[in-house]
Parts: C-alpha cells; sequence; structure tokens
C-alpha cells in the first residue's frame, strides 16, 4: 500500500483544467499539465487519459511542472473531458492548489479477489485529513467485479458523515484493461487491479450531485437465477432469449460484439430502488449459457426493467448533477468541479450528444472550470449508504 | 404491489440467508438494511446492547443510544439529526436504522419490520444448521474412529500387505486345530537372501516380493492348510491332519518353489528359505511356533534352504546361546578376554618376522572357551566390533613394546566381515597406529577369503580406506572358499595365507603339494607375499620352503604363547624397560 500527503496553504486557492489531443505523449503531457498548472504548485493533479498513450513519457512531462509535495493520481478511460472540450483520445488534467486545501492517498493493490478490504485499506487516506470538509474520492480498476463491495469497504472506514465520489478506470470500452496512477513528482507507478482513495480536505464547502436520467421501459422482470454480475435467467427463462425478444432484436446480432455490447448501451437493466432504479451496464452475451454480462452483481430475487433514455432526459441529468454539487456549496462560489461520466452514456448520447451535454454543464457553471473522465462506473454516497451506479454523471464541486 | 420497498425483501432474504456464521448474516443484513432504505446509520442491539453498527462508530451509536432502544431521533456527530426506526425480532434482537430529513414511510416500516423477521429466520436456520453441522461431524468423527478401530482389528489379524492371517489369528487357528486333538504340523519359513533385496532393490520391491512369496506358499498348500506372516520375511504354514514327518516334504516343496526367480524390478530376483518344524498337539499354540522358530534357527545355522524337524534338545541349545552371550557381554567388560601371540617365521632363514595376534577367554565358570565357540555367536550378535577394536589396540600397544627391542617385528590382527564393513574401522586402524607410533607396514590386518568375496565390491572399497592408511592385508584361509581369480587381482591385498588343511597330513600328499606350489606361484605372479598355516613336522617345513612359501606357522615351529613369553621363547632379548 502507498500513500501521499499534501498540503499546500500559503498561496491563493485555484483550480486548473488542461486538456490535449496530441498523439506525441510528452507533447501531450507538456501541453495539458502547462494548461492545469500555469506555473503554480498544485496540492493534487488528476491525470486522465486515453489506454494508447505511453504513460510515462506523459508523466514526465508533468513531473518537472508539480512540486515536491504534489501528488498525482489518474487512470485511463474512456474518454476525457473539460470545460468545453471532450475527446476520445487525449489526456485531461484537473489540478487544485493553494490555501485551505489538504490531500491524502492510500492504495490497495491485488484487489480483485478482496474488494471489500481493498475499500477499506483505500477509505484509509482519511486518516490524518482531519480538515472541516471532508469527501472520499476513489478511482479504481473497473474491470474486477463488484464494486458495491468497495463502496461497504470504503463506508465501513468513512462512515455516513463522508460522502463518496469517484468512478472506475476505462479503456475505451473495450474491457480488456484498464490502468491506474499514482505517485508523485518523483515518479508514478502504473497499476492494474488497484483501488485509490483521494481523501480530499478543505476549509471550504465541498459539493456532490448524482443524477441520470433514465426511465422503466415495459413490464418488470424477476431475475430468477443469477451469480453475481452474470444473469442467467429473467422470468425463468434464460436471460438472453428474454433480452433479445423484449427489444425486437434477431439473434444474428451476437455474431458481432461490438454491435452488441453498442446495441446494449441503450437497455440497460433497472433494479427496484427507493429513490430511482439501480441500473447496470450490459456489456456482453454469452451464447454456451444464454446469460448477460453486467459490470456490476446483479442479486438473484431482484426485480428489474429494461431502461430506456432519450437525449432530453440525458441532458437534464448532466445538469441536474452539475446543479446538486453546485447547491451543496451552501452559497459559496465554486471554485472548480469533477465530474466521473459514464462512459456508456457517451454510447447513448453520440458524439453530438456528448457535446451537448458538455454545454449544458458549462451553461450551468458558468466559467467554473472543470474536468474529469468517462468511466466504467461511478462511486457517490451523499445519502443512505449505497455508492455505486452506472450510465450515471457523479459531480464533486470545491468552493 | 410495485412499490420499490417489497421487490427488495427477495434481495435481502437472499443475501442474508447466504453467510454460515451469525455475526455475518447479521453484518449483511445491518449494511442491505440501510442500502435498501438509504439510511446513513444501520444497526443490530441485541438485548439493549450495540452488536453491529453501519455508518457511525459501534461505540458512538451505543452513546447517543444511551440505554434507549427505540428513540424517535438521534443526534449522530457529523451527520445531525436521524429520524430512527426499530423493528424487533427474537430473542431480544432489534434491526435498528436511521435516516436524514425524512423518517421512513408506513411501507418502508413494513420491509424494515419484514427484514428483521427475516434475519431472525435466518438466524434460526444459522443456529440449527450449527448445530446440525456438529451433529454430523461428531456422528462423522465417531464414524471415522469406529472404522480406524476396525481396521486396526483387521490388520492386527490379517496383514495388509499379503493378505494372509498374522500371528494372531494363527496363533487362535492354531488352537482351535489342537482342541479337536489331530496331529498338527507348523512350518516356521524365514527367507534367505530377502536383506539383500531390500537393501539393494528397496523397500518397495522387498514388499512385493513378500506378496509373491505368499502366492506362492499358498500355491504348495492344500485349501484346508493355513499360510500366515508372522512379521517381517518370516511365514508359517498350519498343516491339519500331518504328522511332523508328513511335514517335511511340504517344507521341501516349499523351499523349491521360493528357490525359482521371481521376476521383480525388471530382473529375476532369487531368495531362499529355512523350514523348520513343530507338531502337535501336546504343548500350547505359542509353544509350537516358538518350537518351529527354534528348528528353523538351525536350519539357518546349518546352512541356508534346510528343513529341521523341532528336537526339545534344540531348546537348550538355545538357552545356552543365550547364556553365552549374556557371558560374553560381561566377559568384555570385566577384561576376560586375554591374547596370545603365534610368531611367523621366514622358512629360508628361519628368522621370526612377525607375531599373530590370537583372542582368548578364560571364563571362571566356563574355564577355556574356543574361539570356534564365541567368535560366530560374537559375530552374530554385533559384539565382534568392540572385541576386535580392544585386540586390535591391545596387540598394537604390545608390538610397539616388542619394537624397542626388534624393531622389524610386525604385528598380524585378525579382522571380521562385520568389522571391515564398520564405518569407523579404518579410523579406528588409524588411531591405534597413532597412539601406538607403529609404523603402518608393521602391521597385517587378516582377513577370511570368504569375508572378502562374499562382497567383494564393498572388501574393495573398505581395503582401500585402509591400504590408503599403509597397512598390510592377509586373506586368511586361503584356498578354502571361492576367489574370483579376477577379484583376487583387484584387491588391494599383501599377503596369502595358505589354509592348513593342505597340508594336513604329516607328509603332503603330491597332491596337496600341487595346490600350494599352484597357490605360491599365483602369489608370487600377483607379487603377494605366502605364508603356510598349520606346520606341524619337519617334513612339512621342508616341503613348504621347498615350494618357496616366504614364511610359516605352525605348532611344529612355535606354539601360541603369552606375551611375556614371547622373546624369551624366542631366544630374542628382553625390552629394555622390562630388563630394568
Amino acid at each position: 500500500m502507498s500513500t501521499g500527503m499534501s498540503h499546500v496553504s500559503s498561496s491563493a486557492r485555484w483550480f486548473g483544467t488542461g486538456h490535449s489531443t496530441l498523439a506525441d505523449p510528452a507533447a501531450a503531457g507538456a501541453e495539458a499539465a502547462t494548461a492545469a498548472l500555469a506555473g503554480r504548485e498544485p496540492a493534487i493533479v488528476f491525470v486522465f487519459c486515453s489506454v494508447g498513450y505511453h504513460v510515462p513519457e506523459l508523466f514526465d512531462a508533468l513531473r518537472e511542472q508539480v512540486g515536491t509535495d504534489t501528488v498525482i493520481v489518474g487512470c485511463t478511460t474512456s474518454g476525457q473531458l473539460t470545460d468545453g472540450r471532450v475527446s476520445r483520445n487525449g489526456v485531461a488534467m484537473t489540478a487544485w492548489g493553494g490555501a485551505g486545501f489538504t490531500v491524502g492517498t492510500r492504495v490497495a493493490r491485488a484487489v480483485n479477489d478482496r474488494l471489500r478490504e481493498a475499500g477499506a485499506e483505500a477509505a484509509a487516506c482519511l486518516s490524518g485529513v482531519e480538515d472541516e470538509h471532508r469527501a472520499l474520492l476513489l478511482i479504481a480498476d473497473g474491470l474486477t467485479g463488484s464494486h458495491h463491495d468497495v463502496v461497504r469497504g470504503a463506508f465501513s472506514v468513512a462512515g455516513a458523515t463522508i460522502p463518496l465520489v469517484g468512478g472506475c478506470a476505462g479503456d475505451d470500452l473495450t474491457y480488456v484493461r484498464t490502468y491506474q496512477f499514482h505517485g508523485g513528482r518523483d515518479g508514478v507507478q502504473i497499476m492494474s487491479d488497484a483501488v485509490i482513495g483521494v481523501a480530499v480536505g478543505s476549509d471550504r464547502p465541498l459539493g456532490v450531485g448524482i443524477a441520470h436520467g433514465w426511465q422503466k421501459d415495459g413490464d418488470a422482470l424477476v431475475v430468477t437465477r443469477s451469480r453475481d454480475g452474470r444473469v442467467l435467467e429473467l422470468d425463468g427463462e434464460p436471460a438472453l432469449d428474454v433480452y433479445l425478444r423484449r427489444l425486437g432484436i434477431e439473434e444474428s446480432v451476437l455474431d458481432d460484439a461490438a454491435a452488441f455490447r453498442q446495441l446494449a448501451f441503450h437497455h440497460p437493466l433497472g433494479l427496484s430502488r427507493r429513490t430511482g432504479e439501480d441500473l447496470r451496464v450490459i456489456h456482453e452475451a454469452d451464447r454456451t449459457d444464454r446469460s448477460l454480462l453486467c459490470l456490476a452483481d446483479v442479486p438473484q430475487g431482484a426485480l428489474a426493467w429494461l431502461m430506456t433514455s432519450d437525449l432530453d432526459s440525458l441532458l437534464e441529468g448532466a445538469d441536474e448533477a452539475s446543479g446538486q454539487a453546485l447547491d451543496a456549496l451552501g452559497g459559496e462560489p465554486a471554485l472548480g468541479m469533477l465530474l466521473f461520466d459514464c462512459g456508456a452514456r457517451w454510447v447513448k448520447l453520440g458524439d453530438t450528444g456528448v457535446r451537448r451535454e458538455l454545454a449544458a454543464i458549462g451553461k450551468r457553471l458558468g466559467d467554473v472550470p472543470f474536468g474529469g473522465f468517462y468511466t466504467t462506473g461511478e462511486f457517490a454516497r451523499v445519502r443512505g449508504a449505497l455508492g455505486m451506479h452506472h450510465f450515471t454523471l457523479v459531480t464533486l464541486a470545491l468552493a | 404491489m410495485n412499490h420499490w420497498s417489497t421487490h427488495q425483501l427477495t434481495e435481502f432474504f437472499a443475501a442474508v440467508c447466504a453467510p454460515q456464521q451469525e455475526h455475518a448474516a447479521i453484518m449483511v443484513a445491518v449494511e442491505r438494511a440501510a442500502e435498501v432504505l438509504e439510511t446513513e446509520v444501520g444497526a443490530v442491539l441485541r438485548d439493549g446492547r450495540v452488536l453491529v453498527s453501519w455508518g457511525t462508530g459501534r461505540d458512538q451509536l451505543e452513546a447517543v443510544l444511551d440505554g434507549a432502544e427505540r428513540p424517535a431521533t438521534l443526534a449522530v456527530p457529523g451527520i445531525g439529526e436521524l429520524h430512527v426506526t426499530t423493528a424487533r425480532f427474537n430473542p431480544g434482537g432489534a434491526l435498528l436504522v436511521a435516516r436524514m430529513n425524512e423518517a421512513l414511510d408506513p411501507e418502508e416500516r413494513q420491509l424494515l419490520q419484514a427484514m428483521a423477521q427475516t434475519l431472525e429466520l435466518a438466524l434460526t436456520n444459522i443456529s440449527l444448521l450449527s448445530a446440525e453441522r456438529a451433529l454430523r461431524e461428531e456422528r462423522e468423527r465417531e464414524v471415522a474412529e469406529r472404522v480406524a478401530l476396525l481396521d486396526s482389528l483387521r490388520e492386527a489379524r490379517q496383514d495388509p500387505l499379503t493378505g494372509l492371517p498374522t500371528r494372531m489369528l494363527f496363533l487362535e487357528m492354531l488352537a482351535e486345530q489342537l482342541d479337536r486333538d489331530s496331529a498338527t504340523s507348523v512350518l516356521f519359513i524365514d527367507l534367505d537372501r530377502f536383506k539383500a533385496v531390500n537393501d539393494s532393490l528397496g523397500h518397495r520391491t522387498g514388499d512385493e516380493l513378500l506378496g509373491l512369496v505368499a502366492a506362492r506358499i499358498r500355491g504348495c498348500l492344500r485349501p484346508s492348510d493355513t499360510a500366515a506372516r508372522i512379521g517381517g520375511d518370516e511365514f508359517a504354514v498350519l498343516l491339519n491332519d500331518c504328522e511332523a514327518h508328513q511335514a517335511v516334504p511340504v517344507a521341501q516343496r516349499l523351499i523349491d518353489a521360493v528357490k525359482l526367480p521371481f521376476p521383480l524390478a525388471g530382473q529375476e530376483v532369487f531368495i531362499g528359505a529355512s523350514i523348520g518344524i513343530a507338531a502337535g498337539p501336546g504343548a500350547a499354540p505359542g509353544e509350537i511356533l516358538g518350537n518351529a522358530d527354534v528348528a528353523m534357527y538351525r536350519a539357518k545355522q546349518d546352512g541356508a534352504g534346510r528343513v529341521v524337524l523341532f528336537d526339545p534338545q534344540m531348546h537348550a541349545e538355545a538357552l545356552a546361546r543365550l547364556t553365552l552371550n549374556g557371558d560374553l557381554q560381561r566377559a568384555l567388560a570385566l577384561g576376560e578376554f586375554r591374547l596370545q601371540y603365534q610368531p611367523l617365521f621366514r622358512l629360508d632363514s628361519g628368522q621370526p618376522v612377525g607375531v599373530e595376534a590370537l583372542v582368548r577367554w578364560q571364563n571362571p565358570d566356563r574355564g577355556y572357551v574356543s574361539p570356534a565357540d564365541f567368535v560366530p555367536m560374537a559375530e552374530e550378535t554385533g559384539l565382534i566390533t568392540d572385541l576386535g577394536r580392544w585386540v586390535l589396540n591391545t596387540a598394537g600397544r604390545q608390538a610397539a613394546a616388542w619394537r624397542r627391542t626388534q624393531p622389524d617385528l610386525g604385528i598380524n590382527v585378525n579382522v571380521s566381515g562385520r568389522q571391515l564393513t564398520d564405518p569407523q574401522f579404518a579410523s579406528d586402524v588409524e588411531r591405534m597406529l597413532s597412539d601406538t607410533r607403529l609404523p603402518p607396514d608393521a602391521v597385517t590386518l587378516e582377513l577370511t577369503e570368504s569375508v572378502l568375496m562374499s562382497d567383494p565390491k564393498a572388501a574393495i572399497a573398505c581395503l582401500r580406506d585402509l591400504q590408503d592408511l599403509g597397512v598390510d592385508v592377509s586373506i586368511d584361509d586361503f584356498g578354502t572358499g571361492y576367489s574370483s581369480l579376477s577379484y583376487l587381482q583387484r584387491l588391494p591385498v599383501d599377503e596369502l595365507k595358505i589354509d592348513r588343511a593342505f597340508i594336513s597330513r604329516q607328509s603332503p600328499t603330491t597332491a596337496d603339494l600341487a595346490v600350494v606350489r599352484t597357490i605360491v606361484e599365483l602369489a608370487r605372479t600377483l607379487r603377494l607375499r605366502t605364508v603356510i598355516e598349520g606346520i606341524e613336522t619337519e617334513a612339512q617345513r621342508n616341503a613348504m620352503q621347498v615350494l618357496g612359501c616366504d614364511l610359516g606357522q605352525g605348532y611344529h615351529l612355535c606354539r601360541p604363547v603369552h606375551p611375556e613369553s614371547l622373546l624369551t621363547g624366542l631366544g630374542l632379548p628382553e625390552p629394555t624397560w622390562k630388563a630394568a
């Protein structure tokens, strides 16, 4: 387990973002870092980049510009965004610093079969961060099973007093391998199968927003047989058969895995919850046992719906998530905002829709800078104890 | 029906019923209740105490509850004012959730109650299953113990390796037969050379061989007869309605069957069997088997592969052997052994060149005991190693004393087969040389031909160590055994001591002389010294000299003498220390 701690308290508070789509990793890193840092010494820099980069070179360019106490964290993505810009292939950096911020980090490795323990380990970053306002930000490998357990582990340490945000690393929606980053000026570790905990401390309020904009479509289905994220039966029938029939899709669509995934992103499963539906991204179908594979667990016995959405609803969700975070600042002006937007939302929105989503967020935030990435699952908890989401936009606003 | 809360109960039920431990089930219940009802805090209380807390610390929750089990609200530090709902379950439990901003609505309270009842059901099931599991484990343990006991009993009566009855069952069957008062013979079978198979081919092959032997024994018997494995490589056969003399051909048939090669480990393995026979009725089963064992021992002594009928006299002999063994042990401790020395002379000049140390035992009760009686026993029991070491050291010291006035006098010491293969033997010799300061070439170690030729490869390895020390090695009693000429050439020896058998007649015959001449010529070819033993007449001495023997030994030249008489007996000057 590695840790990092940063206290920067002498200069004015700032929040900066940088974005580059240059193909050369060193040049992209330098361009994004220069824009985000603008010569200032950050408490933390978040680096979100596409999987194609040779990241050591990218980090070399960044490390030249940071201070000795600066913490660098981040991950690979299924896209990245900053104010006014979104990219499939590129790097986005978000940084903040100045008086009144504290940052602590903790990394749990080899987490695949011990997610709950890993969540608790990562949340131990909170110790030593005693600021009046705190949040726990998690960045996890997006392909390691049920992230509900990561949340449960983190909640067992953080309790109900500390809000949770964050996202799971992506790999451009290929679901092969994701990477997580953690380090500082002296070097950055590039890992898989890790959970990084970032304790965000501030003397001013922190605001969290969560929204998605999906609705139920058709009658409910009972999950009659499932194992973790694999749904084997719905209403006593093979899950894949029910799914194809409900959507009116031919079996032949399964011949092209990518085509099926694109289609399934438009029709996730929703599990009945008190404040709405808990969404599950379907990313694969298994013809051998006629099952559907979801990114998070689908409990046997659950009541589920096929979900649907339209452009307007999704855009409303983006606006709502941004607004919730700003509102939670209690009237304090926002310094900047971190966003964790589901990678499957991009698929649903399309390229045009994503640009409209970016515009909607920008419109809501005005001049407030923002940056983040497209995830494979989102962490967020303000109320209650649930904290794992899909097809959702999660925001963290700093005052 | 479509209220969200009703959908959650199935998931909750599945999750809470999955764990097998009570604490894990309670933990899952609290977590899931808090998640489903979206409450900040969840807890399970039992008898007013917080058992598990979720969302806030247990101690902190205990403090804010302050003994109240069903407060309407709780002020939790860091979270704020929470609306509390609890649902009781038996025995003495309560599932508590606390939520910010809004209290649970009626459906949610109903759901919480259902969750509490589900938890109660799960805990009851876990309790029942735990008790059942414990009971099942106890039963399984009992069954396992019983099976183990039965197995051990079965093994006590039936040999697992060969499937034959054991000694215990054999004696029971023998007792049954003797009760009928009919003639019964017992064969005690001991395998010859089995140990060599075990040592060279491994225990697994040895076990396999025992199985094959068992099958051959069974194959030689009538269906009404019984074969058993008594232990190790010992078997017994019970022949019903069979007098002792009738058992002899059966025993011979068994020996012939065992003699045939066994195909093992890709080769043919040859062993043998020695058999003792005892008959009943008239004695107890254990006694009859013991008698057959004694007879088998005699068969072994007489030479492997024989059949011997038990004779009551054998018991007395066996007892005598036991007594002899005990006396031998004491003799070494009490210093009853003595050495006599018989000189060796150059036949051409008549000069004494060395002496052979001969061990003697004078027992207060037995009187003089011949080495022929006690040396084989000492060999058998292993006492020969200690006795031989004593002989080596005593003779070495004596020779060193003589050499002060007779610096060319050598000393010959007899070495047994057991001593030769004793890993300590070479270092014993080295230590003796160091202690006495004898030059190594003054010492000749005598080994019999049969010892060297029984395992020539091993003998060569042992002799190399001695050769490295510089001592001479002599082959004693040469000509009586079966020396392989190829090995003779490779053995690192210096001397052949021709057995007295070739000149046992007062005047050796032409044939005797021909053999001796051949041996002498062979020795010359191999550049070995020759010694002829047992010269008892002048004619013998002359004949041996003419044949070219280097050295001679015998009563005609000089009898074995006590050390104090040796030099005067030879007409040589006494050591100065003695004269002084």
